[in-house]
């Protein structure tokens, strides 16, 4: 049984397609994974969510309008969305996760709504499932848009690196940090411009439904078993890589959905290491 | 005598029982298996892999003309005109949401629809992967073939 699993997987490799599909996801996977802490710990767990629906609603716009890379408009519109909810977040009427819940569910509707009224496709529901749920668009990804992927990913790693301390002193203690001469809201925006453009990016591994599980599960995973910023961040990339390889290739084995595949290997994880924190609690 | 209408009767239901497929324009007797070297065998991938490679075939079909090609899908059938049918073997993804489809052209000048399966029967298709222009000027792909094979209604 292993050796026709590894003869076609080995089958499997010889399609370009595959060898992308395996990078772009390792890739988002690893800035997801690399921000999740962050947003996990800055309590804003579900940004995620309204982003990628927001980005949704972005794409039908796109779609209808006919462009020949849609990226190029959903991602300046997410980025602007991201600042608006992080930035004025605290400034306005409506606050938070109110602020979130409308603009998640509003570009959610809308997207759809535009999507069948100035419909271009014949496939409506396939376009809507495969934008939603992503189950196969990580495999039919068109070569420059792995190079754009591997283009952000490298700048969003460089940044986290370069930056680490600064993301490290905002996410803690914003006050500490501004009070310490730190410009807080520069680093804030920063952080919503990052988190805009993995969710962009993450969308088309999993879809726009399932894109928190990529900035969630990872780091409340290494959470359950390590304290300190650093290791929670590190552990966190190799639980989420891990699962964004292992999801890739048992959906295209089993002939599984790549998006919920993914996730599900995320919840194993998380499982595991929420035992494996009791487990060390109790031997303490 | 009622005997001798019995058995004649028993025999005839017997035939029609087991001729049944021929009289719904399924037979056997129209398709035929391939035996050569097939280029690329799709009915060997999973649903996910499967969806995936029609769809890369169908963005970048000049890396696929003149392959032979192996693909199981169902039947469908699309009315261009009321004398002409475009035929294609249909594959979902792994949700069932989305599909993608080939067109595949038989030799010879079959009739429709005595000469095809069922809509919707599972079939097995081999040719050689074409490209055409239509009238417009617009690109088509489909599969040429003369190997169809019915796999289950």
């Amino acid at each position: 049984m292993l050796n026709a699993m590894l003869e076609k997987l080995s089958l499997y490799f010889t399609f370009p397609f595959v060898k992308h599909a395996l990078i772009v996801g390792i890739l988002i996977s690893l800035c997801s994974s690399l921000l999740g802490v962050t947003l996990v710990l800055k309590r804003f767990s579900l940004i995620g969510d309204g982003l990628s629906h927001t980005a949704f609603g972005a794409l039908s716009i796109a779609t209808v309008l006919n462009l020949s890379n849609d990226m190029y408009f959903v991602l300046p519109f997410t980025v602007f969305c991201a600042v608006l909810l992080l930035k004025s977040g605290q400034n306005t009427r409506i606050k938070g996760d109110a602020a979130i819940a409308i603009l998640s569910v509003g570009a959610l509707a809308m997207g759809y709504l535009i999507m069948n009224i100035f419909a271009t496709s014949t496939n409506l529901a396939g376009d809507v499932c495969t934008t939603l749920f992503g189950s196969t668009s990580i495999l039919t990804l068109h070569p420059s848009e792995v190079y754009l992927c591997v283009v952000l990913s490298a700048l969003v790693v460089g940044i986290f690196i370069f930056l680490y301390n600064k993301i490290f002193a905002v996410t803690f203690d914003e006050n500490f940090a501004h009070s310490a001469g730190l410009r807080t809201g520069a680093y804030n925006l920063l952080i919503a411009v990052l988190i805009a453009v993995i969710i962009v990016l993450a969308m088309n591994l999993v879809g726009s439904l399932l894109v928190s599980a990529l900035v969630v599960f990872p780091s409340l995973s290494s959470m359950r078993v390590y304290k300190s910023f650093k290791s929670v961040v590190i552990c966190s990339v190799i639980l989420s890589v891990l699962a964004a390889a292992l999801g890739i290739l048992i959906a295209i084995l089993a002939g599984t959905p790549v998006g919920s595949t993914i996730v599900a290997v995320n919840i194993i994880e998380f499982l595991l290491f929420f035992l494996l924190g009791v487990l060390s609690k109790k031997n303490r | 005598m009622k005997r001798s209408f019995f058995f004649p009767l028993l025999l005839f239901f017997s035939l029609s029982l087991a001729a049944l497929p021929e009289m719904n324009g399924i037979s056997n007797l129209f398709f035929a298996s391939y035996s050569g070297k097939i280029d690329l065998d799709l009915t060997k991938m999973s649903s996910t892999m499967i969806f995936a490679q029609v769809f890369n075939m169908l963005i970048s079909p000049e890396t696929f003309e003149g392959k032979v090609i192996k693909m199981r899908g169902a039947f469908a059938v699309y009315a261009i005109s009321e004398s002409e049918n475009l035929f294609a073997v249909v594959i979902k993804d792994a949700t069932e949401c989305c599909q993608q489809g080939l067109e595949f052209k038989r030799r010879g000048s079959p009739r429709f629809p005595a000469d095809y399966p069922p809509v919707g029967a599972e079939i097995e298709v081999t040719g050689v992967f074409r490209m055409g222009k239509t009238p417009d000027g617009y690109d088509y792909f489909y599969i040429d073939t003369d190997n169809l094979e019915l796999v289950k209604l």
